[in-house]
């Protein structure tokens, strides 16, 4: 016997809709194709949300991260005729939107002085810190606090899922240097977190 | 992918911060639009450049072509039925380079057709005509009447003394000849050669042929005067919303509603009278390149119109961003008086002015001058010639040194320049593109008038930040002068 999550009915109802949903996408690639600004508007309006959090991950400031949102969004327009929709057009956003904000980054600081701090890998301590009691903005903030270089490895590699070699050859460093500012991210974010849980447990106190 | 090692913190993050969602707010695609149209807009703009090149080309080869006495020689019946076309490979008054003579068939389509159309009172004539810039020495007098015509530039009077004397033309033949010879840029053959010794004297003063024959300018120079009208568009408004919202954003006004405030912000630019002097010398590289170089005094006069005010949603009272920034602040001179004397008065930024407490709701107007010293480099190339016209095509970059910015406030009667020496707000030096269609008539060898259309944009913001205005104005014009060619 089938049960209600396989049954075909919800099998066909769900392939329905995500054919709806490729059949909206391309309809929309294709009004972005020809230029049309209603659908280069529907286009911005259903990916701007998540690709701004993205930015934000990668830029020091909101400003930052809304011009890195801008910049993205419009080589998106101007190379959408490439998009040949071998996967989906949110993560072909979301990698225009991170290469910007690398680049931004790089304009920024003309050349990146990654400096290799393989030592403090040894001396990070595995410790366990629960992140389930902070919200997506109060992470962000410390996330945002990082320096620039530590931050960008840190996108990469624990939340983008990219391995130290991949980063490596995107950033123009060495995997080690990768690991190290990895490892000194993971270090200050945990020093971060427990100051923060420090000052919170003062001011419970103090009240 | 490479395998990842274990890690529980980077994933906790990556749950937590993954697939998360913000809201950017109005700006960013208000600003996106605007670039996409103005990016759209230089595509357009660009399309229209490239047609107007390819039909000046055009029309230039096409004047070429008319204009050869090649052409003209086609249409000339012979007594034999045929005609000689000379093959000249430059304008009839270009450089003859590479002469050859062809020998071409023409119908003939009647034997009372009239000759040409520069004198239909000119019989036709019972001849044939040859071209020749540069005669072989060892020239032989071909038999029948043929006429050997030396043409205006090359034209080498000592090959022509060891060429054998031309026989005498008839009344007629000599008359068509003076007649003719003028307008195809030809001239018969000088006095002094003894080839034109058996030529009668009174049918070469035609009304149509120069009695006088001014000398022929030779060196490359040529000095231009000339003043010029111009429309300018001095991009203003590209980035003021983004300035406005990244003011908000620093100072945290939140309670502002600023989706309110860019939607009913109107301001208007509008160009008044600007012209632009200039002295300029150029250089004749070849007979089709020059280059060109001077100094011109631009003057863009603009007036600046604006409703940027809003209402406070918490008072409901309409507050007005008022920028006190270089020399903005003549714009609302007694506002600004007024507000110094509030408390929380931010000396280098926008204030926040409460109109109903100043009384004051109207909108606001200035009148601005710029005035910049230019130096441009030229690069011509002279795309056709037509009996006295001459038309060319300029492209080139020119080097802006700024002068003196005025602003004036009519409502206020209030005045304020600001000098090169006391600027802060521009870019002393700028640049700018430049793209002109010059066409030119030769009133004498040595003077033409001209004018000219043409297009100017900065190619880079004319004031100083970044984030504030951006001032990359882009002007049509029409400059007319004289030229001298030494």
């Amino acid at each position: 016997m089938l049960s209600s999550k396989n049954s075909p009915e919800k099998i066909n109802l769900r392939e329905c809709s995500s054919r709806a949903a490729m059949r909206d996408e391309s309809l929309l690639v294709e009004g972005c194709r020809k230029g049309k600004r209603r659908k280069q508007r529907e286009l911005y309006e259903h990916y701007s949300p998540y690709m701004f959090a993205v930015a934000m991950r990668y830029a020091p400031s909101r400003l930052d991260a809304e011009d890195i949102l801008q910049e993205a969004f419009l080589k998106v327009f101007e190379h959408i005729g490439t998009f040949r929709g071998d996967c989906p057009l949110e993560f072909w956003i979301k990698r225009i939107v991170i290469n910007t904000a690398l680049n931004h980054n790089r304009r920024k600081h003309v050349a990146y002085s990654f400096q290799d701090v393989a030592e403090i890998e040894n001396l990070v301590p595995d410790v366990e810190l629960t992140l389930s009691h902070y919200n997506f903005t109060e992470l962000l903030g410390f996330v945002q606090k990082l320096p620039e270089r530590c931050r960008l490895v840190f996108n990469l590699y624990a939340i983008e899922g990219y391995g130290h070699r991949e980063i490596a050859e995107m950033l123009e460093i060495t995997e080690g240097t990768s690991k190290s500012q990895y490892a000194r991210a993971k270090l200050l974010l945990q020093e971060m977190i427990k100051e923060n849980e420090r000052v919170s447990y003062a001011d419970a106190r103090g009240r | 992918m490479p395998m990842r090692e274990e890690d529980k913190f980077a994933d906790d993050f990556k749950k937590a911060l993954e697939g998360a969602k913000m809201d950017p707010g109005p700006v960013v695609w208000a600003e996106i639009e605007s670039k996409l149209r103005h990016r759209q807009k230089r595509f357009w703009q660009g399309k229209a450049w490239l047609l107007v090149i390819l039909l000046g080309i055009g029309l230039g080869l096409s004047l070429q072509k008319f204009s050869s006495p090649l052409r003209r020689g086609a249409a000339m019946p012979t007594q034999n039925g045929k005609v000689l076309v000379p093959n000249h490979s430059a304008s009839f008054w270009g450089i003859m380079t590479q002469p050859r003579l062809e020998k071409h068939t023409v119908p003939r389509q009647s034997q009372t057709e009239p000759p040409l159309s520069f004198s239909q009172k000119s019989p036709p004539p019972p001849f044939s005509i040859e071209f020749r810039a540069n005669p072989p020495k060892n020239f032989s007098q071909k038999a029948g009447n043929t006429f050997l015509l030396p043409l205006r530039e090359n034209s080498a009077p000592e090959d022509y003394e060891k060429a054998p004397a031309t026989p005498a033309p008839s009344q007629n033949q000599a008359q068509y000849l003076a007649a003719a010879l003028p307008s195809w840029g030809a001239f018969p053959l000088p006095l002094s050669n003894p080839a034109s010794r058996h030529w009668p004297q009174d049918t070469l003063q035609s009304p149509k042929a120069p009695k006088k024959q001014s000398r022929i300018p030779k060196s490359p120079w040529t000095v231009a005067l000339a003043f010029g009208y111009q429309q300018f568009k001095p991009h203003l408004q590209q980035d003021y919303a983004r300035y406005l919202a990244r003011y908000l954003n620093a100072h945290q006004l939140t309670n502002i509603p600023t989706e309110q405030f860019f939607a009913s912000l109107d301001e208007k630019t509008q160009s008044r009278f600007s012209f632009s002097a200039l002295v300029q010398v150029a250089y004749q590289i070849s007979t089709r390149w020059q280059l060109r170089t001077g100094l011109t005094y631009q003057h863009w006069q603009m007036t600046q119109q604006t409703n940027a005010y809003f209402i406070d949603r918490a008072s409901q009272k309409p507050y007005a961003f008022i920028s006190q920034l270089s020399a903005q602040d003549i714009q609302t001179d007694n506002l600004a008086r007024s507000l110094r004397s509030l408390p929380g008065y931010n000396p280098n930024g926008l204030n926040l002015l409460n109109l109903n407490h100043l009384n004051e709701n109207k909108s606001l107007q200035l009148e601005i001058s710029y005035q910049y010293l230019s130096l441009p480099l030229e690069v011509g190339y002279v795309v056709g010639r037509h009996q006295r016209w001459s038309h060319s095509l300029w492209g080139g970059t020119s080097l802006d040194l700024f002068l003196q910015a005025k602003y004036q406030n009519p409502h206020l009667g209030s005045e304020k320049r600001l000098t090169l020496l006391e600027n802060k707000a521009y870019r002393n030096v700028s640049m700018s593109l430049r793209m002109a269609w010059q066409s030119a008539y030769q009133l004498r060898p040595s003077l033409s008038l001209y004018a000219q259309p043409f297009f100017q944009q900065s190619l880079f913001a004319r004031n100083q930040s970044d984030a504030y205005l951006r001032f990359a104005p882009f002007s049509f014009g029409l400059e007319g002068g004289i030229q001298w060619k030494f």
